[in-house]
């Protein structure tokens, strides 16, 4: 049987080649078997359509999927354009007839429309006919029959959705976990970057005006330098500062000015600065001269 | 006095000022910190509660204060039986056979009265601590049936912290009126200790408080010059913040993260400074200024009087009062180590 429908397969396709240049159009049916169907089996026909030149299929036209009679449904009809004269059709028939004796049914013919020269045109399947066989042993009383129960829930692989789950967790994880060392959010861990946080800041504000960048930036560093040494810094205390934090003693003498500067504006009343917006530079660069140290240590 | 005159006046004054100290640290080393602080305590006219061992120079501090301010010095000790009438006047028999009424060591001097000394105050009972908290708070004292009135008095009490039998402690209310607290100790430093063991000039502490020139500071001037000082130091919006937070911190520790080992920091406090405590805590920074050539207020000013001004005016939950020499110094630290400025 396999044989047979191989050979015919290789004679259509041969053939097909010659058809496609004639006039008519020809349609070829595969079926994967014709028996052994019960209620509920679903039916594969494989179609192949030549078309003449100028022809082309009418896809609104196609059969839509629904009850073809009262025992058969098309369940599905897929078509592709395979070459310029043939198009590929794959139909699903579903049977929903039942038989007490092994029978014979027919799948009526599908129309398929095509146009031709502004016309409309259909050429149809042949009739197929095909074994049904009953679900139940034959001569067996309804009284007897007993149902089966319902099937299992079907066991899905999901180990291995379950082992990508766990994978792509542990990767956002991990990758929270480098964000949080990154922004130094973990207590005790991670590298506190203070300096670089008050430079971005103060260049936030950079279209302020001169008097808030200063007031924002002195208050910006204060800050600053008490996340570094873990506790406010004043002047007095810039020793102790720079022995627990060696790798600042370069800037000592702008960290004195930066003091100066900061007594000036918020303790000294009426202490006007002549150029805020030159102070508020130096502060700039002072703030990213400690951010880079900071970054060395 | 016009402003210009103030101003001349304090610059007058400062040199003075830092003459005394500068003549007393070289009476008593080891001990700049307690000097400055007195110092601070003289020209903001508050009184001064000193604590510390027996032999550390206490009573030699005073000495030299006391000379170097000029006008008169008393002196009491404090015991379970003094009476407040015993700092008023005592009674005796004279020579004549009769009976005789004399001032006692606070009326002795009258109005001249510069310092008053009253050494181990908590072994005295509350009803001398009665009459001291009338005199230190309003420098007058009813006897013989009218007032005398004490205008350059300062007040130096030193308090026995060894022994605790018939000790009286002072009341919350008599401690707020004492400007500071100050904590005398033997210096650590291990060559200023071998010079005291073995300097003569520190043997004999008569001859040592003569190197001190008598009234460096003109003391019935000081009452005059001490609210031209409060005046003339000023405080910027961002120093007053800062002074209103260590305040806040004194009363809620835990809303400035204050931590101490694993106290609940919301049971310790039981009432943090006074009103009247911060504000002698500003009289002292604003003297402090002064002295360091300003006429206006830095944290440091603060700072510097901080644990002095208000240790003493933080009372501790009762269950944590017995551990108050441990847990108060934690805490002062704590709240200057976590209150920023600006």
């Amino acid at each position: 049987m396999a044989l047979m429908r191989s050979i015919a397969l290789m004679l259509c396709l041969a053939a097909g080649a010659l058809r496609a240049e004639t006039a008519a159009p020809h349609l070829e049916l595969q079926a994967s078997r014709d028996f052994g169907y019960t209620l509920g089996s679903l039916i594969e026909h494989h179609l192949r359509l030549w078309l003449p030149d100028g022809a082309e299929l009418v896809t609104p036209l196609l059969p839509s999927p629904g009850a073809v009679n009262d025992w058969l449904d098309l369940r599905t009809l897929r078509w592709k354009q395979e070459s310029a004269h043939v198009v590929r059709i794959d139909v699903t028939y579903q049977v929903f007839k039942g038989v007490r004796d092994p029978e014979t049914a027919v799948i009526p013919p599908l129309a398929i429309a095509y146009r031709v020269g502004g016309t409309n045109a259909e050429i149809h399947t042949p009739e197929w006919s095909f074994g049904l066989i009953p679900m139940i042993p034959p001569a067996t009383p309804d009284d007897k029959v007993m149902l089966r129960g319902d099937a299992h829930e079907r066991q899905f692989p999901a180990r291995s959705a379950f082992y990508r789950f766990v994978g792509f967790l542990s990767a956002a994880a991990l990758g929270a976990l480098a964000l949080a060392f990154r922004f130094g959010l973990i207590p005790g861990l991670g590298r506190r970057r203070p300096f670089a946080d008050a430079c971005r800041r103060i260049a936030r504000l950079r279209s302020a005006s001169p008097d808030v960048r200063l007031d924002a930036g002195l208050r910006a560093i204060h800050e600053a330098l008490a996340k570094t040494h873990g506790k406010p810094v004043f002047p007095a205390m810039l020793d102790a500062f720079f022995e627990a934090r060696p790798v600042f003693a370069p800037l000592r003498a702008e960290f004195e000015a930066f003091f100066d500067a900061s007594q000036r504006h918020f303790f000294e009343p009426g202490a006007e600065e002549a150029d805020n917006s030159a102070h508020c530079q130096a502060l700039e660069g002072f703030c990213r001269r400690c951010a880079r140290l900071e970054r060395s240590a | 006095m016009s402003s210009s005159g103030h101003d001349s006046l304090l610059a007058d004054w400062r040199p003075r000022a830092l003459a005394l100290e500068s003549s007393i640290k070289q009476c008593l080393i080891g001990m700049d910190g307690p000097i400055r602080h007195i110092t601070l305590a003289i020209f903001a006219r508050g009184h001064v509660m000193l604590e510390g061992d027996v032999g550390v120079g206490k009573t030699t501090l005073l000495r030299a204060v006391a000379r170097g301010i000029g006008g008169a010095y008393e002196r009491i000790e404090g015991t379970i039986d003094l009476m407040p009438n015993d700092l008023v006047y005592h009674t005796y028999i004279n020579e004549d056979g009769k009976p005789q009424v004399d001032p006692g060591p606070i009326l002795k001097h009258g109005p001249e009265l510069s310092v008053f000394f009253f050494n181990e105050v908590n072994r005295a009972r509350p009803q001398v601590h009665s009459l001291l908290l009338r005199v230190m708070a309003e420098r007058s004292v009813t006897a013989f049936n009218r007032e005398h009135f004490f205008p350059h008095l300062q007040v130096f009490a030193d308090r026995n912290r060894v022994e605790k039998e018939e000790t009286f402690e002072i009341p919350s209310a008599a401690r707020d009126r004492f400007l500071m607290e100050l904590h005398i100790e033997a210096p650590e430093d291990q060559a200023e200790r071998l010079e005291l063991m073995f300097n003569p000039r520190f043997h004999d502490v008569d001859k040592l408080l003569e190197s001190i020139e008598p009234g460096v500071l003109p003391y019935r001037e000081i009452a005059g010059l001490a609210p031209i000082i409060q005046e003339s130091v000023r405080a910027s919006d961002a120093l007053q913040q800062y002074a209103l937070a260590l305040w806040e911190a004194t009363r809620k520790p835990a809303a400035y993260d204050v931590a101490i080992g694993n106290l609940d920091m919301d049971q310790l406090i039981l009432a943090g400074a006074s009103a009247r405590g911060v504000s002698m805590m500003m009289r002292a920074a604003r003297v402090a200024a002064w002295l360091d050539g300003r006429d206006y207020l830095v944290p440091e000013d603060i700072r510097g009087v901080f644990r002095e001004t208000t240790a003493h005016r933080v009372f501790l939950h009762p269950v944590y009062e017995l551990r108050r020499s441990e847990l108060i110094g934690e805490l002062m630290t704590g709240i200057l180590n976590n209150v920023p400025a600006p």
